[in-house]
């Protein structure tokens, strides 16, 4: 097969059919398939793009200078001394907490598990009320510091941007409808274990709230989302908790942040049975089998497979597959017979 | 000038809406209606998560120009605009 902008021998919606019948080599070849090409095209774009050396996720910290530009000036790198700024030393800190996460409980080497650095940009542009990832590095604005304080004093906020790396490497879930919900859960996930395991909360002392130390008590609301409740962490917050509810508006790339309340909701209806760290191990693996055009159907099928394995590995709770499949039914969500 | 910006998504999600009118220049209107009718020169990064969407409708002389850009195409004069609208709200 071959088109304008790719060439493959097997065309990619038989390589997608055959990962959806569990084929990882077939997954890996259709999400590998896909990065080339789009590091083919950064480099036509001169972009720059990463080293594919192995490294140990080395992290640098830029401060943008409330410009609208990355990299403007280098303020710390790996094994720099703490320096005379509190949100550089801050975003060091805790994306190292992110990182040592990651390689200690799911052996992960950085964000592509080739120990990739980690980059964070701090005050980009005036009174910016965001974070990004841009498929290499993060960025945080300073907030308003009206209704929004720094994004950089979330820890779950800089868990949430360093997860859509992860997930870009390991599954490249694109950013649409509910492959993007997917996308936005994973990193909800991730950003909420990594609150939770930083503040040594355990699922019944956690608030299971999303950005609720980013916001100043201006907000008309307590935080950005809530994986107990979506739907009520603000005034406009309008993430469905069951798939009755479900967005089918245009807006917001058909709903990433919006649709995410679903298998949030499961996810923690999950934790407080089987726990942050069993969830954590069944969710990270359950990823890696996961493609780029995955639905919500297609994540249920994955994960109880997956959580099933795991079980009978003695990794994680021997119920496990059972109890998330109770508490995905919980939001609308139930395997195909 | 007439305006009317909207900005969505981003890690709030929540979305923002200026409307009003502006006086400036001939030269800086021209130069706006300039980039409003070319096709973006910066190619959108697709690995883009939780970008800001803008999108700016700009009215002058009764001509409409309008354009969605996020945060990895967007160019610095529209950034510039977009800083005095909402300094203007504030």
């Amino acid at each position: 097969m071959c088109t304008k902008t790719q060439c493959a021998i097997i065309p990619p919606h038989i390589l997608e059919e055959l990962a959806k019948r569990g084929s990882l080599s077939c997954k890996k070849t259709l999400n590998d398939t896909h990065r080339v090409l789009q590091q083919r095209n950064s480099i036509l774009n001169n972009l720059l793009i990463q080293d594919d050396k192995i490294g140990v996720g080395d992290r640098y910290v830029y401060d943008s200078l409330n410009q609208y530009n990355q990299r403007v000036k280098l303020l710390r790198k790996e094994a720099d001394d703490a320096i005379d700024d509190v949100t550089a030393n801050d975003v060091y800190e805790k994306s190292g907490f992110v990182r040592d996460y990651f390689k200690d409980a799911l052996d992960l080497n950085s964000i592509n598990d080739k120990g990739m650095d980690i980059i964070s940009n701090i005050r980009y542009g005036s009174d910016y009320n965001n974070a990004f990832w841009d498929g290499d590095e993060m960025t945080y604005g300073e907030g308003d510091q009206v209704q929004f304080k720094d994004f950089t004093s979330a820890i779950d906020v800089i868990a949430h941007e360093l997860m859509h790396g992860v997930t870009q490497f390991l599954a490249n879930l694109e950013y649409q409808s509910q492959p993007g919900a997917l996308n936005e859960h994973f990193s909800d996930v991730f950003g909420t274990i990594m609150k939770q395991k930083f503040y040594k909360q355990s699922c019944e002392t956690a608030n299971w709230l999303i950005g609720d130390e980013l916001v100043t008590e201006k907000f008309p609301g307590t935080a950005i989302r809530s994986m107990k409740e979506p739907g009520t962490a603000n005034d406009f917050d309008i993430q469905p908790a069951h798939m009755d509810d479900y967005f089918t508006g245009s807006a917001d790339n058909q709903g990433v942040h919006i649709n995410s309340g679903i298998p949030n909701k499961a996810f923690y209806l999950t934790a407080v049975e089987i726990g942050i760290d069993d969830c954590a191990l069944i969710w990270f693996e359950t990823l890696k089998v996961l493609w780029r055009t995955a639905n919500f159907n297609d994540f249920l099928d994955s994960i109880l497979p997956m959580a099933k394995k795991l079980s009978d590995e003695g990794k994680v709770n021997l119920q496990s597959a059972e109890i998330i499949a109770n508490s995905f039914a919980q939001v609308g969500l139930e395997q195909a017979v | 000038m007439k305006y009317n910006l909207n900005i969505s998504g981003g890690f709030v999600g929540i979305s923002q809406n200026f409307e009003g009118e502006f006086l400036m220049s001939e030269q800086k209107e021209q130069a706006l209606k300039n980039i409003l009718n070319q096709d973006n020169l910066v190619k959108s990064n697709e690995n883009l998560k939780d970008s800001f969407l803008y999108s700016l409708k700009l009215e002058v002389d009764g001509e409409s120009y309008s354009k969605s850009y996020n945060d990895s195409n967007i160019p610095i004069e529209i950034i510039e605009l977009m800083d005095e609208i909402r300094k203007k709200k504030s």
